[in-house]
């Protein structure tokens, strides 16, 4: 409990850990109201992978990611998932809602989102590893990182489906709606 | 159409067997029923020989939107898909499947409600028009999509409609939608079986059937998975036998599932063992349930338990502010109004855009329609107007009530149609074409004719509600207490719930509240089910909470202690007594002292000398703790907040006097295809403590909006803000077109990819790197 509100006082730039217990009580019960709205949702693949150079070849060809960060990530591993996470749209309402309300709870609850979206991705990794047997994975690496652009979310939304398994879709922009989402590709070995 | 006597089976996978047919790779399976017609018939003939009394069309996808990029229309694949199920049905039934259109609906995606209703509707009448014997729609997770989907079938069709929808472990959609509001909403339609499909297997879906099955008073059908979905190198792959699935689904129908089916995953192998094992079952008899429940999308109220609350403030009579806000379409004001009402402890809002000059019949909708974006707090309609009570049941996102309908037969009419189509809730008032009765007995007379009248039109009595009226009791003092002896009797005899409009008892009479409150009181003890009530008044809701500790209603006294033992809490010991400092009340953030510390202030100082002498050091001093990390972002919300309520008292005041703050205009806006708003709205709030005047387009706009704003509004200055790197973009183009346009607007832009250098190179002239950065950059402007 303690790394939780450690983690979104992080996320909402404290140097130091505020530890009026007000604080901590108000920050815990909007987490607590965060995991009651969310319905997190998480669906992954697991694919062949074959790296070639700055190429990542998924699933002998089903999809091709051009990032030399990511196949450096991913070197040395015969499998990997994609994964994609989300808390679901009645967060983002929430969210839209404590900004009408009342902006410092909006902040607060924001960041729970924050965190807790992780949370539920690294979840999904545990789930991952243990599903396809595997004795080690790599971090989830996500769109965004080094030279993987956003531009690969819709790859990533086409390939699992995710709107009709987990309502996750991606606008004209590469922006993930729902917001608190998170799409991430993972080495197993 | 379901024989009560048996249950009924439906087919099972389309989706699944196309694959096991070996036709794989088209992104739109619908097209095969013209391409590859004899293996369509093929699939459903496996279904028929397995012993389903019902086949479905594979037509999920077949909508003119996810057909765009075929040269086939909605009519040609639903033609053919009728026709191959025809072909093979022998005396089987045809259901034309419907699933969800593939677009993300208003206000997190571009489909509106009207666009979704006619793409429906073609799939309906070209089913129709092919003679198809029923409609299923199914798999959906958006309530509203749903809505509109049953509505489509409805009014285009006489067919009848079953809808399923998918729910997850937690049961509830993706987009939040749980069991009771589905139950509640669906039934409202008029679908003759509703019930759960798709994304869980049988064992996953055992429970949230029960719990369907606790709700519903209409048949109730499960077409389960074969088990939870994995996806092996873009293979998804389902573990369930067909013989373990059959198991649990018939653990299902012992409970009360009437109609049964297969969805991803499940074959032919599936339908026959299902078919041969619920041919003998007798199907549980379905009794109808009273329960009064009223819904927003994801939100449901069950009326009596405990008295319900129904916020009145959305309504322009006797409110100047809220007639100025209608005339001037300043939605912001009635968010706020709703927003503060919810906090306040309304579980219903009563929404009234009732105002000559106002057009209601498109405002009222718009309005409900704002609400809902941001609020899921059920709403009633609140209308005299029947064009304007039909467009509002209409566009309204759940199962609303309509206020309201009386016993005079033109109103009954009038009403009850819409009340009947919409699946709504229905308030009805004790009075008829000869006004209203002196005496309860009479008003129990009417009340019994609106109930029964609702009967003839299909309306069930758990969806009225009774108002017996209260009159004044400075005009009619006797006839308070008929008001309450009909409430009791309509409660306990007509076994109906009832509502009462509290505050009017104390026109005319000095000391409202008081009157108010005892009669608040009083109308509880009578069995009062619903109050329509200011829940901003301390003193009403105060007997509300004690009448709930009293009564029963508050277990363990849990809500009492919490609101009032921490009231006192709030305030130190030496202050209790005394008057805040307004600076104090500030810094603290305590929201309920900041209206009487500011209106205390004003007997010192003028507005002016208020904003130079308190405001403006108290937002100097927190905004040099910030940057010197002593506090941090909520911190600086909540003194944020505080100066803004500081600040509607201030500019009340002086308008009060005659006098307007004038201090400039920013226009604020999350460019086009950014949906990421939060930090433009941390600026916002900073630059409203300033003093300035913030014209907020939002997010996600358009720069063709943000010119038009900025010249509607005569505002120079254009912040704007963008999350993502795949937005700057968008920044950028947005600056260009309105700079090429005209040369006298300035650009501050700020968001989490920008920074100086990249700031200049898209044009802008100022970069913040955040909100109090933008407040100095914009007062720097302002003093040149």
């Amino acid at each position: 409990m303690m790394e939780r509100y450690e983690n979104v006082l992080r996320y909402l730039g404290y140097t130091s850990i505020e530890k009026s217990g007000a604080f901590i009580e108000q920050v815990m019960a909007l987490f607590d109201e965060l995991v009651k709205d969310s319905v997190p949702r998480n669906i992954y693949g697991i694919y062949d992978l074959e790296l070639k150079d700055k190429r990542v070849v998924l699933g002998k060809g089903t999809v091709v990611f051009n990032s030399g960060h990511l196949a450096g990530h991913l070197a040395g591993y015969r499998e990997c998932a994609v994964i994609a996470v989300t808390l679901g749209l009645p967060v983002d309402k929430k969210i839209s809602y404590y900004q009408s309300a009342d902006m410092s709870r909006a902040v607060i609850y924001n960041a729970c989102a924050n965190v807790y979206v992780e949370e539920v991705l690294s979840y999904a990794a545990d789930q991952v590893r243990k599903d396809a047997k595997a004795g080690y994975n790599t971090f989830p690496f996500s769109p965004g990182y080094g030279d993987l652009g956003l531009e690969v979310q819709k790859e990533i939304i086409e390939l699992l489906q995710t709107e009709k398994s987990i309502g996750l879709y991606v606008n004209e922009r590469c922006l993930l709606i729902p917001e608190k989402s998170i799409t991430a590709i993972m080495g197993l070995k | 159409m379901f024989d009560e006597n048996k249950i009924t089976v439906f087919d099972g996978a389309m989706g699944t067997m196309i694959q096991k047919q070996g036709l794989r790779g088209s992104k739109i399976p619908e097209l095969y029923n013209i391409t590859e017609p004899q293996v369509i018939q093929q699939i459903h003939r496996k279904y028929i020989d397995a012993g389903c009394d019902i086949v479905t069309t594979n037509t999920f996808g077949a909508n003119r939107y996810k057909l765009l990029d075929s040269t086939y229309t909605v009519n040609d694949v639903i033609g053919a898909a009728v026709k191959n199920a025809k072909k093979v049905s022998k005396d089987r039934k045809v259901a034309l499947d419907i699933g969800p259109v593939g677009m993300l609906m208003e206000p997190s995606g571009p489909m509106s409600f009207e666009q979704a209703y006619e793409l429906f509707m073609e799939q309906v009448l070209a089913g129709a028009e092919n003679k198809v014997d029923l409609i299923i729609i199914e798999t959906l997770s958006d309530i509203y999509e749903a809505k509109a989907a049953v509505l489509a079938a409805k009014e285009n069709s006489h067919l009848p409609v079953i809808c399923t929808m998918t729910l997850g472990h937690d049961g509830r959609t993706f987009t939040g939608t749980d069991i009771l509001t589905m139950v509640n909403v669906l039934e409202g339609l008029g679908v003759d079986a509703l019930g759960l499909n798709c994304s869980l297997g049988p064992d996953e879906m055992y429970a949230h059937v029960k719990k369907v099955l606790e709700y519903s008073s209409v048949p109730v059908i499960v077409q389960p998975n074969a088990g939870l979905p994995k996806i092996i190198n873009g293979q998804t792959v389902y573990g369930l036998t067909a013989e373990y699935f059959v198991k649990r689904v018939c653990d299902m129908v012992d409970i009360g599932v009437r109609i049964v089916g297969g969805c991803c995953g499940t074959d032919e192998s599936f339908i026959k063992k299902l078919s041969e094992r619920v041919k003998d079952k007798i199907p549980k008899k379905i009794f109808p349930k009273e329960f009064t429940m009223i819904s927003s999308y994801c939100r449901t109220v069950l009326v009596g338990d405990k008295v319900t609350l129904i916020g009145e403030r959305i309504n322009p009579t006797g409110k100047p502010k809220l007639k100025k806000a209608l005339e001037e379409k300043n939605y912001t004001y009635i968010l706020g109004e709703a927003v503060k009402q919810n906090e306040e402890g309304a579980e219903i809002l009563d929404v009234n855009a009732g105002l000559p000059g106002i057009e209601e019949k498109t405002v009222l909708p718009h309005i409900i329609r704002q609400i809902q974006k941001v609020c899921d707090i059920p709403l009633q309609i609140d209308s005299s107007d029947y064009e304007t009570m039909e467009n509002a049941a209409r566009v309204y996102n759940g199962k609303a009530v309509i206020n309201s309908v009386n016993g005079k037969a033109e109103s009954m009419e009038k009403v009850f149609p819409i009340a009947k189509k919409y699946g709504c809730c229905v308030i009805g008032l004790t009075l008829d074409e000869n006004g209203i009765p002196k005496t309860a007995e009479k008003r129990v007379e009417i009340a019994q004719k609106i109930v029964s009248t609702a009967q003839e039109y299909g309306i069930p009595k758990k969806n009225i509600l009774i108002d017996c009226l209260v009159l004044t009791a400075s005009a009619e003092q006797e006839n308070i207490i008929q008001t309450l002896k009909a409430l009791r009797d309509v409660k306990y005899k007509l076994n109906v719930k009832t509502v009462l409009g509290v505050s009017n008892v104390s026109y005319g009479l000095p000391s409202r509240e008081l009157l108010n409150k005892t009669f608040f009181v009083m109308a509880m003890s009578y069995g009062l089910d619903c109050a329509i009530v200011n829940t901003g008044n301390v003193e009403m809701m105060g007997v509300y909470d004690a009448f709930n500790v009293l009564s029963a209603k508050d277990l363990g006294s849990g809500k009492y202690i919490k609101k009032y033992a921490q009231q006192k809490a709030e305030l130190p010991a030496d202050k209790q007594e005394n008057q805040f400092g307004l600076e104090y009340v500030l810094s603290k953030g305590l929201k309920g002292s900041i209206r009487e510390s500011t209106l205390a202030e004003l007997n010192k100082r003028t507005p002016m000398q208020i904003i130079d002498e308190i405001i403006s050091p108290l937002l100097q001093t927190v905004g040099k703790k910030y940057e010197n990390a002593e506090l941090f972002l909520p911190q600086l919300m909540q003194t944020a907040e505080a100066v803004k309520a500081a600040f509607e008292v201030l500019k009340d005041h002086m308008k009060a006097n005659g006098q307007m703050l004038k201090k400039g205009k920013i226009l604020l806006a999350t460019v086009r295809g950014d949906i990421h708003d939060i930090g433009k709205n941390i600026v916002k709030v900073v630059l409203e403590n300033h003093g300035y005047e913030v014209i907020d387009l939002g997010k996600d706009v358009s720069e063709h909006d943000i010119l038009k704003a900025a010249i509607e509004n005569k505002v120079r200055l254009i912040g704007l803000s963008a999350l993502m790197t795949t937005t700057v973009s968008s920044m950028e183009s947005t600056i260009k077109y309105i700079k090429d346009n005209s040369d006298e607007f300035v650009f501050i832009v700020g968001g989490a990819v920008l920074n100086e250098e990249y700031a200049t190179m898209i044009g802008a002239d100022y970069y913040a790197k955040d909100a109090l950065q933008a407040a100095e950059i914009v007062n720097s402007i302002f003093r040149e």
